[in-house]
């Protein structure tokens, strides 16, 4: 989608949500990331008679957004934001107490609780990481851009993203295998 | 053993999936923008020609700035005249004397600015021996000149503001009772010298106009006397003009109290020239501290006269043959203002 075919209401009414969970998975906060897709829509909208031209107004967006955040985390303290608590997910005490009666399904309820346990850890394993590199795992794994489209979209060198992808998953991993939910390779 | 990569695909498709974009995104970043998007991002260039003129702006006033500090003394003025009592000295339009003076109260429709013509030559400034090498400031007075002249302050004016002593400032020499009535320019013959010049300049510097009302070149031409407020910070005033005294440049300081003794000398000079028939009736303004109040409203070449009682036909015909329709008389009881009127002249 060419940006002189569009106008900014259409772009955001199509890809609005996208850019949406884009900024949660960035952010890990519901209200923080519409702060963030909102400010950075902002910026986007007043360069609007040049980004609308961009060959992919939507990859712009997306640069925009991830700049905010990173900017966002260079003005303040991120770590302000209060952090889950210690307590199991929801969804992984319901599972504990579902009381499958069976060994069979004990074991299923056992491996689905520690397939929460590690999916909720991993979360907040994200919540952790820098900014940059949260992004670059966030680019990578879920909006599935290369290395060379990832490292445009922050402004880095190809290299860099590769590099940061790497320290990333495997902080990830030892993380993960020091709280004992993952085991993850 | 589980994969990472795959977990994490799986964690942020989970998470992502649960967030829903609110209605009304558009509106709220339209708010957001303001104005509206930018529809033309201004060139370089003409950002870069903003800059280079703002910043020539700046130099330029910045030069000028500096200019007016250094200048010699273009004029040479009281470093104040109370709102209420403006006075000053002139050399043209003025037929009756040299001296201005506007009353405030009652309030002719008169300005209130007069003009001031400085009472030498201007010039440049020659050093005098002790050299000047710094720019005094109303703070620290004129620093490290020649050391002051010593000099007693003369005693405060009596209430009455009799005091007679002294020449009242911004009277010229002709009207200070010398002898020499009716040549009001014979003080441009005076030409002081540069060490009177410059301290006059230094005091132009310091004085400020809450704390001096002004100061006068003494009769001989040769020495400053400056005017000090009578005030809680008088003391700290008087140190401070006294800082700027030189060898060759004396000065000495006289208390004031602001506005009375203005009018005092105003009142002095003009009683001279008023009709000895008006003598009697000349007022004394309860605004001016009871000081009779006298003057030449110079923006309309009138004379201006505040008296008590009641103008009598003699009075009005000899006013009108002495000064025609260029009187006006304010009269105290009334406060009401007599304009002239050929009418007078009939007695």
């Amino acid at each position: 989608m060419r940006g002189s075919d569009v106008t900014f209401d259409e772009l955001v009414r199509d890809r609005g949500a996208a850019w949406l969970r884009l900024a949660y998975l960035l952010t890990g906060d519901r209200h923080l990331a519409e702060d963030l897709l909102q400010t950075a829509l902002v910026q986007v909208y007043r360069r609007w008679s040049s980004a609308g031209r961009a060959a992919e107004p939507d990859a712009y967006v997306r640069r925009v957004l991830v700049n905010t955040l990173i900017t966002w985390r260079r003005r303040r303290a991120w770590w302000e934001r209060p952090t889950a608590s210690g307590a199991l997910p929801e969804g992984a005490a319901r599972a504990g107490d579902s009381g499958p009666t069976g060994a069979a399904g004990a074991t299923d309820a056992v491996d689905v609780a520690d397939d929460l346990a590690a999916r909720d850890a991993l979360w907040r394993l994200l919540e952790r990481l820098a900014p940059r590199a949260r992004a670059v795992l966030v680019l990578r794994f879920y909006e599935d851009l290369d290395d060379v489209t990832i490292a445009a979209v922050l402004g880095v060198a190809p290299g860099t993203v590769r590099a940061t992808a790497s320290r990333a998953l495997a902080t990830l991993r030892t993380e993960l295998a020091v709280t004992g939910t993952g085991g993850a390779r | 053993m589980t994969d990472l990569e795959p977990l994490l695909r799986r964690v942020l498709a989970e998470r992502a999936a649960d967030v829903e974009l609110q209605p009304g995104l558009v509106q709220r970043v339209q708010a957001g923008a303001g104005a509206g998007p930018e529809t033309r991002r201004r060139p370089g260039a003409a950002r870069w020609g903003v800059v280079a003129l703002a910043t020539a702006a700046t130099c330029t006033a910045v030069v000028l700035a500096v200019q007016a500090l250094t200048a010699g003394p273009a004029t040479t003025v009281p470093a104040t005249v109370p709102t209420a009592v403006t006075t000053a000295v002139t050399t043209a339009t003025v037929p009756v004397s040299p001296l201005i003076e506007v009353p405030a109260w009652p309030s002719p429709s008169s300005p209130g600015t007069t003009t001031t013509v400085p009472p030498f030559a201007p010039g440049p400034i020659p050093l005098t021996p002790g050299g000047v090498t710094a720019s005094p400031d109303r703070t620290r007075g004129c620093g490290t000149f020649a050391t002051a002249q010593p000099s007693t302050p003369e005693p405060a004016p009596s209430p009455t503001g009799e005091d007679t002593a002294t020449r009242p400032p911004h009277a010229s020499p002709s009207a200070s009772g010398d002898g020499r009535p009716g040549d009001p320019y014979a003080w441009i013959a005076l030409s002081p010298p540069p060490a009177v010049v410059a301290t006059m300049s230094d005091l132009d510097r310091v004085l400020d106009g809450i704390r001096f009302g002004g100061y006068v070149v003494d009769a001989d031409g040769r020495s400053l006397t400056v005017l000090v407020v009578s005030g809680p910070s008088s003391t700290t005033a008087e140190a401070l003009a006294r800082s700027c005294a030189r060898a060759d440049a004396p000065l000495h300081v006289r208390y004031v109290v602001r506005g009375r003794d203005l009018l005092t000398g105003v009142e002095q000079t003009l009683a001279a020239s008023l009709p000895p028939i008006l003598a009697p009736l000349v007022a004394a303004s309860g605004a001016r501290g009871g000081v009779p109040v006298t003057g030449i409203d110079v923006g309309r070449n009138r004379l201006v006269l505040y008296l008590s009682g009641t103008l009598t036909a003699g009075m009005k015909k000899d006013l009108w043959v002495r000064y025609g329709d260029a009187v006006e008389v304010w009269l105290a009881d009334s406060r009401t203002l007599v304009e002239p009127s050929p009418a007078w002249l009939q007695g």
